[in-house]
């Protein structure tokens, strides 16, 4: 009963952001069940022969522990891609597909989930929780140990997630598999 | 004739607050096994030194997630310390990070080694399959000769590449 009022929910509350904008019905706790997306762009956040993710596409943001991703289940696949498609810029950053993550597991690998929604309604972040990605200065690296530390977790993300490379970027809507995190996840 | 490899033991840098390679630079005499003799720079693929000029054309927010671009002095400090590499050393995974340095990585059947140069500073790791991680930071200025020894011969030696020193004998310094 809890189950189906929870998904009750959450597609009246996609319906809402989808098409008003609207984000009322989105709870502000990102509960560990939830699905969440990391927008995938090349070249840099792909190997050379751009089919595997490198540690690269969970760098945050500078001077912050933080690491944009959306919440699907509140969002959906197509409001999602729009907003992809949005973030792109043609011949320098292009839009690839979406690497998916279950909440519990990030968090599970001593990192949290946050809401964010100041940039977007659906908007979260992955956050590290290492204060020296707040304060390290510009242009400059982390100390070898905390490096280490934050390449470690970098890998546990990417051995969470599930890249589903987009066959139809241009397309307006999500047309690949269903946007799952890794079995078992 | 490959080199023998001996690292004993592998002190804790948490504890010195220095990492090796600064232990070594610092008293240099007493790790005189480790200087490595000036030679030749051998065929260098243009495509390593093209990539770090490439990262010159990255403007802010370049990965859409806010990144910096890429400083100056971190593009010249990684094409030096390329320019001086062995041809075993050559082909890095060569990325820009997104808070403005560039990233070097290394893989081998013997581990994996991790470098990243700033504006001012470098560190990074090197882990062998089987031992200890070992942290390296330091000045970018002074990035060079000592970090392509550790990491040739932590993941190199063992297939016979050209190696600069015949051992690596580290030991904690007596303070």
């Amino acid at each position: 009963m809890l189950r189906l009022a929870r998904k009750l929910l959450q597609i009246a509350s996609k319906s809402l952001n989808r098409l008003f904008s609207r984000c009322w019905l989105v709870p502000s706790h990102v509960s560990d069940d939830e699905r969440i997306v990391r927008v995938i762009y090349s070249p840099y956040h792909l190997d050379k022969k751009k089919k595997r993710l490198t540690h690269y596409a969970y760098d945050p943001t500078p001077r912050t522990d933080d690491v944009s991703v959306m919440r699907l289940d509140h969002m959906g696949a197509r409001l999602c891609k729009r907003k992809a498609l949005s973030f792109e810029n043609a011949g320098k950053k292009e839009y690839r597909g979406f690497a998916v993550l279950r909440v519990r597991t990030v968090r599970t690998s001593a990192m949290d989930v946050i809401d964010s929604r100041r940039h977007y309604c659906g908007h979260a972040d992955i956050k590290f929780l290492i204060e020296e990605l707040r304060t390290r200065e510009p242009g400059e690296p982390l100390s070898a140990e905390v490096g280490k530390r934050f390449r470690d977790l970098k890998d546990s993300l990417l051995e969470a997630s599930n890249y589903l490379p987009d066959s139809q970027p241009r397309a307006s809507r999500w047309r690949g598999p269903k946007l799952e995190p890794p079995s078992g996840m | 004739m490959i080199p023998s490899l001996s690292i004993t033991p592998v002190f804790d840098t948490a504890a010195t607050g220095t990492s090796i390679v600064e232990i070594v630079a610092q008293d240099s005499s007493r790790y005189g096994f480790f200087r490595v003799p000036p030679r030749a720079i051998t065929a260098q693929p243009a495509t390593a030194q093209q990539t770090i000029e490439e990262f010159s054309k990255l403007e802010k927010n370049w990965d859409g997630y806010g990144a910096l671009p890429v400083t100056a002095e971190s593009r010249l400090f990684a094409q030096g310390f390329l320019a001086v590499a062995p041809t075993v050393m050559l082909s890095p995974e060569i990325s820009p990070t997104s808070n403005g340095t560039i990233g070097l990585e290394w893989q081998s059947r013997e581990g994996e080694a991790y470098l990243e140069i700033g504006r001012t500073r470098y560190s990074g790791h090197i882990q062998p399959r089987n031992g200890t991680t070992i942290y390296i930071e330091g000045q970018s200025a002074r990035l060079g000769q000592e970090e392509i020894a550790v990491i040739t011969q932590l993941l190199y030696a063992a297939s016979g590449a050209e190696a600069f020193t015949n051992s690596i004998q580290i030991t904690e310094p007596t303070i």
